[in-house]
């Protein structure tokens, strides 16, 4: 493999694979794994949710990753999150990630909204003195001034989608992983994402976008991964691949 | 700010140090997400207590009190200071019982947070010993002034308990470390830890006299950890003498062993945790 990176690149993914094992997600307290190993019959079923999965996105461009529900669209952001470390191939991240995945899922419901401004920006990798900084554009953009002492827990589903993208947000993104962020909160807050979205993107920002609206992602992105059961089934310029979709 | 100029950081999945190398620079990198993790745990610790962050002190107070009405009569003759004797055993086991039940939860209640996010692992585990140090300091001050009733000798030779708590707490992130391996794999370890830790209680002086162990198994029983963390921190705080040099080769032996093993299987596995919780 090539040793060195190209540095225009903002990710590269090369024959990812990724795969679970299937007893591991149910029945893994002591009675169950004793009776798996004394049985003899370990009944461990590899399921790939990714495999052979190739693609790279240029620096400032966007990607839209589209497919049916169960495709693995949410298992390749988790790649490139990091989360999920491939056990196939290799894929290479130039930049920092912002996951926006299921929104506030990270934030701590007993704290108030301000310490989990905190929180949730130091988990992005921001000081204190820089989340100090651009606490108070958070809270504006999201709209929480009256609540920002409340304890998340009280919050409409709304607040909290409000105050994480608001979070992860704040600071012009590298590389920012949305998944199905646009469609959370009203009309008039969606179209403030969007507008703050296009500016970041036409400035640098590369963004994966995972939607079922394919007209969203033919707005956003210019290239378009179609993945079906794992399996990459096209991968190329934003209008071929979603031709192809809709076809299908 | 995306600044092209900017140096980007790189994640290359196939770039492979020893994991145990990795998460050392991860944790370098990571301080003060540690640090933030330690500060708001503790915070929703005591959001929904009433007395809060009091109860942190008095509930060893409480503690103490009941063993020494209930244990006075059986060994009070044998311990001097026997109030103190009892505070500061209960004070060094809990530290060790809560750091290590407190990771499992860590590591099981975090799930979601580990499954978006990408934070070195150890951090989870690292931030619940943290919440359970601070916590031990706080157990100083009630352990204070019980002494002052106790009638201790306040001695230079009470500062001794600081390197023997250093010693302990890598003691105890390896053994949080090692449990938190487990718990992906056994949901229900925590259970089975929780009834190890009772036995393990029963097996520290923490309320008896050592002298009531049966010569023969003296050895043995002396070769539990925590009794030697805890017998240098007595020496020290209640017997004002300078902890014997043995006592404190096995302590850094115990303490160093228990941080390598428990971060070699930790960090073998962490890259699988989040496939399992």
């Amino acid at each position: 493999m090539n040793p060195i990176i190209p540095p225009n690149k903002a990710i590269i993914a090369k024959d990812l694979g990724v795969r679970f094992q299937i007893p591991a997600s149910r029945g893994t307290d002591t009675k169950d794994v004793l009776i798996r190993k004394l049985s003899r019959k370990d009944p461990m079923k590899d399921i790939w949710a990714l495999r052979n999965i190739n693609f790279d996105l240029e620096i400032g461009q966007s990607i839209g990753i589209i497919g049916r529900n169960g495709a693995g669209k949410s298992t390749l952001l988790k790649v490139i999150a990091r989360v999920l470390k491939p056990i196939e191939g290799r894929i290479i991240v130039q930049g920092k990630v912002f996951p926006l995945l299921e929104l506030g899922a990270a934030f701590m419901t007993e704290l108030s909204g301000r310490e989990n401004i905190y929180l949730y920006g130091n988990l992005l990798g921001y000081t204190n003195e820089e989340i100090t900084e651009m606490y108070g554009e958070i809270v504006n953009f999201a709209e929480l001034e009256e609540f920002i002492e409340t304890p998340v827990r009280q919050y409409s589903s709304g607040m909290v989608a409000r105050l994480a993208f608001a979070i992860a947000t704040a600071v012009q993104p590298e590389i920012l992983l949305a998944d199905e962020i646009l469609s959370v909160g009203d009309g008039a807050f969606r179209e403030k994402c969007m507008k703050r979205m296009d500016s970041y993107m036409g400035s640098g920002t590369s963004v994966v976008f995972v939607s079922h609206s394919i007209e969203q992602v033919k707005r956003i992105c210019q290239y378009a991964l179609w993945i079906e059961r794992g399996r990459q089934v096209m991968f190329g310029p934003v209008n071929d691949v979603c031709a192809a979709y809709t076809a299908a | 700010m995306a600044n092209p100029e900017q140096k980007r950081i790189i994640y290359d999945s196939d770039k492979f140090d020893s994991p145990m190398i990795e998460e050392f620079h991860g944790i370098q990198d990571h301080l003060f997400i540690l640090r933030r993790l330690v500060i708001t745990n503790f915070k929703t610790r005591y959001k929904r207590s009433y007395l809060g962050i009091i109860w942190s002190m008095l509930n060893p107070l409480l503690n103490m009190i009941v063993f020494v009405i209930v244990f006075s009569y059986l060994f009070n003759r044998n311990i001097n200071h026997f109030a103190v004797y009892v505070l500061t055993g209960n004070m060094i086991f809990a530290y060790f019982r809560q750091s290590t039940s407190e990771a499992m939860v860590q590591m099981i209640s975090r799930g979601p947070m580990m499954r978006r996010i990408y934070l070195p692992k150890t951090t989870y585990v690292l931030s619940s010993v943290g919440i359970n140090l601070i916590n031990l300091f706080l157990t100083f001050i009630p352990l204070l002034i019980v002494s002052l009733f106790d009638h201790i000798r306040f001695t230079p030779m009470m500062l001794m308990t600081l390197p023997c708590v250093a010693l302990f707490t890598i003691f105890n992130i390896g053994a949080s470390l090692l449990v938190s391996s487990i718990i992906p794999y056994l949901n229900d370890f925590s259970q089975i830890w929780n009834v190890l830790m009772t036995v393990w209680m029963y097996l520290t002086p923490i309320f008896y006299p050592d002298t009531i162990i049966p010569p023969p198994y003296l050895p043995y029983f002396r070769m539990n950890p925590v009794t030697i963390y805890l017998t240098i921190f007595r020496d020290a705080y209640i017997n004002g003498v300078f902890p014997a040099v043995q006592l404190w080769i096995k302590a850094a032996a115990f303490a160093v062993a228990a941080f390598t093993i428990g971060w070699y299987f930790f960090t073998k596995n962490s890259n699988d945790f989040a496939y399992r919780t």
